[in-house]
């Protein structure tokens, strides 16, 4: 242990952002800039969407969340919307013949709020002056003259039969179900036993009389309502003369007035006959009115529900106040119902009923002729939205279908309204898996979203980016209304760019992270009364964050601190080492060591992985494993059969291990084992390895060597403790200013090494040892011991199996 | 609101059965007040359907077998329970009690001979047609008709129909039955005081003839305040 490693430089272990790159003191001296940095395919992606003329162009946004996708997508739809003609007016109407059947009319935009003003104005008056009408004198005096004259006739052949009955002395009697003829003498009805005394011939005369008048006076009760249906038929058509005199004045002023629109002069004629034929709706709203409490009253007629027939159901138009250009619509909760529209139904008497007053505009009809923005992993979560997203693409209609319809539960009264024809560009953001899981699962999804737009998570380093990035965060500093930033913030922000990006070379791209650090910053800044933001702000937002973060973190070093999880930082073991894991949870990540053992003893050649025995492991755990045992049995005595028997396991460990970031630490583990060599408990492992000893890369190669570092400097840092990491990944280091004080102070080291004899070497403080000409290890170097006791093993193995030896 | 006083009419309905009364009924209701009921089921009736040549005419002009004497008593029975039923379902609207009488005989008989006790009688007849008609009032020249003529006012006025004035001249009762004969009426008003004077008979015909409710309207009815 006296050849002491060093391990890599200070300054090797983080990426530093000189601020005097920037020529800027604070933000507030610059030119900001709100677009995005290193996200040119996509954002070329989302323009070519936006303008390309041509169907089915939408496009997924595919990328991580926090780089922008949803603000970068308003931002460039914002700028081509506002190029584009403000889209027409969708308005649905009665149908007068079919009303299941409403009609869908486009109108140039402002037209339908238009039409529908003029119809409420239209029924305002109708309701007005049609009662008026009807209560005037000239319509009373015609109406009365009609009723007399059909009532008179009808009299008059009653008059007439009653005086024959007279003339003949017969009398008409009323009964409770109707009428009966009698004979009378002497001013009385004649009772049948007085009548039975008359002569016979006498009974015979009355008998035909009666018989004769009877057929009469049917024949003049049949003919009643004949006469009943003409008078009502004479009655309708002085109705309709005197409503079309009213009704006619008043819709020529609005055929005037939309004379360029064929559309709605075939609507408005088809109101003029309606209102003439139903013009019983108008008198009964008038009648009801006299009866009310506020009779007299100026009344919007046209809300009565009996008016709703009028009614003028202006789905889409864009308000005097609103933007000019196209829509942008984001629906944020995209069910069927909020994608293509809905039919309300009102519960009536326990019937569900409906109208075409009660169809709802969805999305897709806010967004006809503009753009659509999605999240894709909620339309795909509402049942049917997904489904119906793609049958309104591919139609280029919007089709307004429930789930019931779709169900086939639809047991009430319901439309088929006339489709709106679809123009619209579709804005799907997601993650790329969904994309993958799209492009593989939907064959539908390909022809209809034909660009990707995919955000990248990252940008290479460098002096122009770094510029950029500076830009960046003064526009986001002055968009979110932040106090400016100083030239070190923007430093320190951008260092942690590097730390989230895990790449000394890279910046990430995850803009939502550093927001939300910039305007904790600015919190804290604005708490101490600063008027900039500056470095100490932002590393006090970082320190804030891990502190919130960290109650799991500080437990878990707790327990450590106690003795409770057994972790050694000084000492040697044989068969023994510190692993580093990442305990990730949510946004959380910190690192963590494990005890890993190893034990081995005669066998047939079984590396047993103990926590894939207890299915603790994970799959890449096991191949981890099965890796390193693949090294074994290739590196050491390859004359003679592999009879070891080990173990690995990482100690205390409950929860479960994934990855194979420990697969190097486990093999250290166990050639300590077999040569019977210590290990250094000072120094904690991670690494993967492949079957010829090579040292690969891992992730959250920070986060693992700050988890033992601390634990270390818990405890006191001796100078001799570090991390051996992949030298891989030495590029990836951006740590923590207290490590690499430490290492600066000489007090802890990071050791790269590139494979396994390198690692067992300065575990062990023993060489490894390469093979020499005879083919053997050098005496008393690690592998040869590892060797020798492999082939102690087989030796023995082979003394076991033969015959005689078994006592 | 100044309290104004309220006619609170004291009004018999007369009928001979169901049909007749439901016309009459309403009538007394447009007017408003006390409202009694008096059925007088005419045996005469009964006894004609034992003609040998008797058919029942219905309204619809359909001609039937006469119902046998047992049937019509059934009917008649049954009308009362219906024109109880209504009179009390209009009581309960004012908020007054029912009072129903039933009886054999003469129904313009037995409601003239105690007119003088009620404000206004109506003796009921079944509308043929569904048309509105009009009131019509008629008087003689020699008494006081103020009341009758206001109340035919009231009436074609709640009925939304117009009015007519008829009166008994020198030509006589005649010319009055042949022009109600020929007209179509809603409600034939008279003076109470004229209708005993024209008698049972000639109040019957008036009857006949005009195929419409007879009101007759005593000579104090107007200006009797409610509860008074």
């Amino acid at each position: 242990m006296s050849d002491r490693v060093q391990g890599l430089s200070a300054d090797q272990l983080r990426r530093r952002i000189d601020p005097a790159l920037f020529d800027f003191r604070t933000t507030a001296e610059i030119g900001t800039y709100d677009g995005l940095v290193g996200q040119e395919r996509a954002i070329d992606a989302i323009r070519l969407a936006s303008q390309i003329g041509h169907r089915d162009f939408n496009v997924f946004v595919a990328g991580p969340p926090g780089t922008g996708r949803h603000s970068t997508v308003l931002k460039l739809l914002t700028d081509e919307a506002r190029a584009r003609p403000v889209p027409d007016d969708l308005v649905y109407v009665n149908n007068f013949d079919l009303p299941h059947k409403p009609r869908a009319m486009r109108l140039r935009a402002g037209v339908g709020r238009q039409l529908k003003a003029e119809m409420e104005e239209l029924i305002n008056d109708l309701a007005s002056d049609i009662p008026a009408l009807f209560d005037s004198e000239d319509y009373q005096s015609q109406r009365r003259a009609l009723d007399e004259e059909y009532g008179e006739r009808h009299e008059e052949a009653m008059s007439d039969f009653v005086d024959r009955c007279k003339a003949e002395s017969i009398a008409v009697l009323r009964t409770p179900m109707g009428f009966m003829l009698a004979p009378i003498r002497e001013g009385q009805v004649v009772k049948p036993d007085d009548f039975q005394k008359l002569p016979e011939a006498e009974q015979a005369e009355i008998d035909e009389k009666i018989e004769r008048l009877q057929v009469e006076l049917a024949e003049i009760l049949r003919a009643a309502p004949a006469l009943e249906k003409e008078h009502r038929k004479r009655v309708e058509e002085l109705n309709g003369q005197m409503t079309e005199r009213v009704v006619s004045s008043q819709i020529d002023e609005a055929l005037a007035r939309f004379s360029d629109f064929p559309q709605i002069i075939a609507y408005l004629r088809e109101v003029h006959a309606d209102v003439i034929e139903n013009v019983g709706l108008f008198l009964q709203v008038a009648a009801a009115e006299k009866e009310g409490q506020f009779a007299g009253a100026v009344r919007k007629y046209h809300a009565e529900p009996i008016f709703a027939r009028y009614t003028v159901n202006l789905m889409v138009s864009r308000g005097p106040d609103e933007a000019e250009g196209a829509p942008i619509v984001t629906e944020h909760l995209p069910t069927l119902d909020h994608l293509s529209g809905r039919i309300e139904h009102l519960s009536e008497m326990g019937t569900l009923i409906t109208n075409f007053t009660m169809i709802k505009p969805g999305a897709l009809h806010r967004a006809n002729g503009g753009y659509l923005v999605l999240d894709a992993r909620q339309v795909l979560g509402e049942p049917f939205a997904w489904d119906a997203l793609k049958r309104c693409l591919k139609s280029r209609s919007i089709q307004i279908t429930t789930p019931a319809e779709r169900l086939g539960l639809v047991s009430t009264v319901s439309l088929e309204p006339d489709p709106f024809d679809l123009d619209v560009r579709v804005v799907l953001v997601g993650d790329r898996l969904l994309h993958a899981l799209l492009v593989s699962l939907d064959p539908e999804f390909s022809e209809l979203f034909k660009l990707q737009a995919d955000f990248e998570e990252t940008v290479d380093l460098s002096d122009e980016t770094i510029l950029a990035f500076g830009k960046l965060l003064a526009g986001f500093a002055e968009h979110e209304n932040l106090i400016p930033l100083t030239s070190d913030c923007v430093a320190r922000v951008l260092e942690e760019a590097v730390r989230l990006a895990e790449d000394s070379t890279k910046l990430s791209l995850r803009i939502g992270s550093l927001a939300d650090l910039l305007r904790e910053a600015d919190h804290y800044a604005k708490a101490d009364g600063a008027k900039v933001i500056g470095a100490e702000n932002v590393e006090k937002a970082v320190a804030e964050k891990e502190r919130r973060e960290s109650r799991i973190r500080d437990r878990l070093r707790e327990s450590v601190r106690r003795g409770i999880l057994m972790i050694d930082t000084h000492g040697e073991r044989v068969g023994q080492i510190n692993g580093l894991s990442v305990v990730g949870l949510g946004g959380t990540r910190f690192g963590q060591p494990s005890r890993i053992t190893a034990r081995v003893r005669m066998g047939e050649g079984e590396v047993v992985d103990i926590e894939r025995e207890v299915e603790l492991g994970g799959p890449l755990h096991s191949k981890g494993v099965m890796i390193l045992s693949g090294y074994l049995s290739a590196a050491f005595a390859t004359d003679v059969p592999l009879s070891l028997r080990a173990s690995l396991v990482f100690e205390q460990n409950y929860g479960g291990v994934d990855g194979d970031s420990a697969s190097s630490t486990e093999l250290y583990a166990l050639l300590s084992a077999l040569a019977e060599v210590p290990i250094d408990q000072g120094i904690a492992v991670t690494g993967s390895v492949n079957q010829s000893g090579e040292i690969q890369a891992i992730g959250g190669v920070n986060e693992k060597i700050e988890g033992f570092f601390d634990i270390c400097a818990e405890r006191g840092l001796t100078g001799d403790q570090g991390v051996l990491i992949p030298a891989s990944n030495v590029e990836h280091l951006a740590l923590r200013d207290r490590v690499v004080e430490a290492v600066q102070a000489g007090k802890f080291r990071i050791i790269p090494v590139r494979h396994v004899d390198e690692g067992i070497a300065i575990l062990t403080g023993k060489p490894a040892g390469q093979r020499v000409a005879d083919g053997k290890f050098p005496e008393g170097s690690v592998n040869a011991l590892v060797e020798a006791r492999l082939r102690g093993f087989a030796e023995a193995r082979r003394a076991f199996g033969q015959p005689g030896k078994e006592d | 609101m100044a309290a104004e006083a309220k006619i609170r009419r004291r009004i018999l309905v007369g009928a001979g059965c169901f049909a007749d009364a439901r016309p009459a009924m309403g009538l007394a209701e447009r007017l408003g007040g006390e409202i009694c009921g008096l059925m007088v089921a005419d045996l005469a009736v009964i006894e004609a359907s034992g003609l040998p040549a008797q058919r029942l005419i219905t309204a619809k002009g359909d001609l039937l077998e006469p119902p046998s004497p047992e049937r019509q008593k059934r009917q008649i029975a049954a009308d009362a329970r219906a024109f109880r039923a209504e009179l009390v379902r209009l009581a309960e609207l004012s908020g007054q009690t029912a009072d129903f009488q039933q009886a054999t005989g003469d129904l313009v008989a037995s409601v003239i001979s105690d007119a003088r006790q009620w404000d206004v009688v109506v003796i009921g007849h079944r509308r043929l047609r569904g048309h509105s008609g009009r009131v019509v009032v008629l008087t003689s020249p020699s008494e006081t008709t103020s009341e009758a003529v206001g109340l035919a006012e009231e009436l074609a006025s709640a009925l939304g129909i117009s009015g007519m004035h008829l009166e008994v001249s020198a030509n006589g009762i005649e010319a009055v039955f042949r022009e109600v004969a020929r007209r179509d009426i809603a409600a034939l008003v008279l003076p109470i005081e004229l209708a005993t004077s024209l008698g049972s008979g000639t109040l019957m015909r008036l009857l006949e003839a005009s195929r419409a409710p007879l009101v007759l309207v005593g000579p104090e009815e107007i200006n009797r305040p409610e509860g008074g």
